[in-house]
């Protein structure tokens, strides 16, 4: 775990990091021309390859990650991921799907410390 | 600067057009905070970075990130690769943000997935305005409020679900579970809307066999990269039998 002096120089440089990625077309297509052919594919690969790998390298590593760390962990981290998946199928709502398959992670935690 | 002047009535459309953004940051910076703390930081971490970092999915996962141990160059690396699709949200809105000024330094720097889902969606020409902003005022004024009200509502639902975390002698085991969740949520949310099966398939394959393999949390890392340089060079054969 990072001490809390590392967490917080931490917090500046990677605001610095988000900013960066903000301000990036404002500073190098300053002059409105973000459709010219300058930099085009980079900023096409950007915009439609990395949000979606970023995200399910994000997604199965933490599920994975969780099942390796501990055999037992996962019927609670499946069957938990599994519910959150369905519930935002269902009902395309963020907080009904992140809140529902937390409490049912930490429910199943509780019951499964018994056996 | 006179433009900055306080104007309620523009200011009370903002918090009208901005309430679904209240909705979902306050309730996912309460988990935000309760995380942090139950990661055995103090509350006024969580308020720091909600002002400082100001991203969603980027300070959840620097939770992540603090409690592996991470070093400098690993966590900046990483914030880098997720948070690169706000290139191509500031790329959309050169021209529509305020013009100069304070106005649009700020609006730049809260510019987050959901404040430019609201920003991007404002009706585009004047007579278009009627209803969400009142007629004849200050668009730009108006966005700055917006911008503004988002990290209000971020910053205060952090806060309070800090707070909480820290006062509330409550059994949060399992709390952690919501990094993975909110994960879950914004995989799915990008399957629904990016037609691109190869992108999923790959990334998926190589994460799953760098966890096995890679120790640690280097794992993520080489993850990531090897992602993106295997779907970028199996891309392009793609699009070369397509064409």
């Amino acid at each position: 775990m990072n001490t809390l002096g590392e967490a917080l120089v931490f917090t500046f440089a990677t605001g610095a990091v988000v900013l960066f990625c903000r301000a990036f077309p404002f500073i190098f297509f300053r002059t409105g021309n973000g459709e010219g052919n300058r930099g085009a594919g980079w900023i096409s690969f950007v915009e439609k390859i990395v949000p979606p790998a970023a995200m399910t390298v994000l997604a199965v590593s933490s599920v994975a990650s969780s099942i390796k760390a501990n055999v037992y962990e996962s019927l609670p981290v499946l069957a938990a991921a599994g519910v959150t998946a369905a519930l935002h199928l269902w009902k395309r709502n963020s907080l009904i799907s992140i809140f529902g398959g937390t409490a049912l992670y930490m429910v199943l935690k509780q019951v499964l410390k018994g056996f | 600067m006179s433009r900055l002047q306080f104007n309620s009535r523009l200011f009370k459309a903002a918090v009208k057009y901005s309430i679904p953004v209240l909705l979902g940051y306050a309730t996912i910076g309460i988990a935000f905070g309760l995380l942090l703390v139950n990661a055995g930081y103090p509350w006024w971490l969580s308020l720091v970075m909600s002002l400082v970092l100001y991203a969603g999915a980027g300070q959840f996962m620097a939770i992540g990130l603090f409690a592996a141990g991470t070093t400098l160059w690993e966590i900046c690396l990483m914030e880098l690769v997720l948070n690169a699709r706000h290139m191509a949200y500031g790329l959309s809105m050169l021209k529509r943000l305020p013009g100069k000024g304070f106005m649009r330094l700020y609006c730049i720097f809260g510019l987050t997935d959901e404040t430019f889902a609201l920003l991007s969606s404002l009706p585009q020409g004047d007579d278009a305005d009627a209803g969400i902003i009142p007629p004849g005022s200050d668009r730009d004024l108006f966005m700055f409020y917006v911008t503004l009200l988002d990290q209000f509502y971020w910053v205060s639902g952090s806060v309070i679900g800090a707070a909480a975390g820290s006062l509330i002698p409550f059994n949060f085991e399992g709390i952690g579970f919501a990094l993975t969740a909110l994960f879950v949520v914004l995989l799915i949310e990008q399957i629904l809307r990016v037609k691109k099966p190869h992108v999923f398939v790959i990334s998926g394959l190589v994460t799953v066999l760098s966890v096995i393999f890679i120790p640690g949390r280097f794992s993520l890392l080489t993850a990531m990269a090897l992602s993106l340089a295997l779907v970028s060079l199996l891309g392009q054969t793609g699009k070369g039998e397509k064409a």
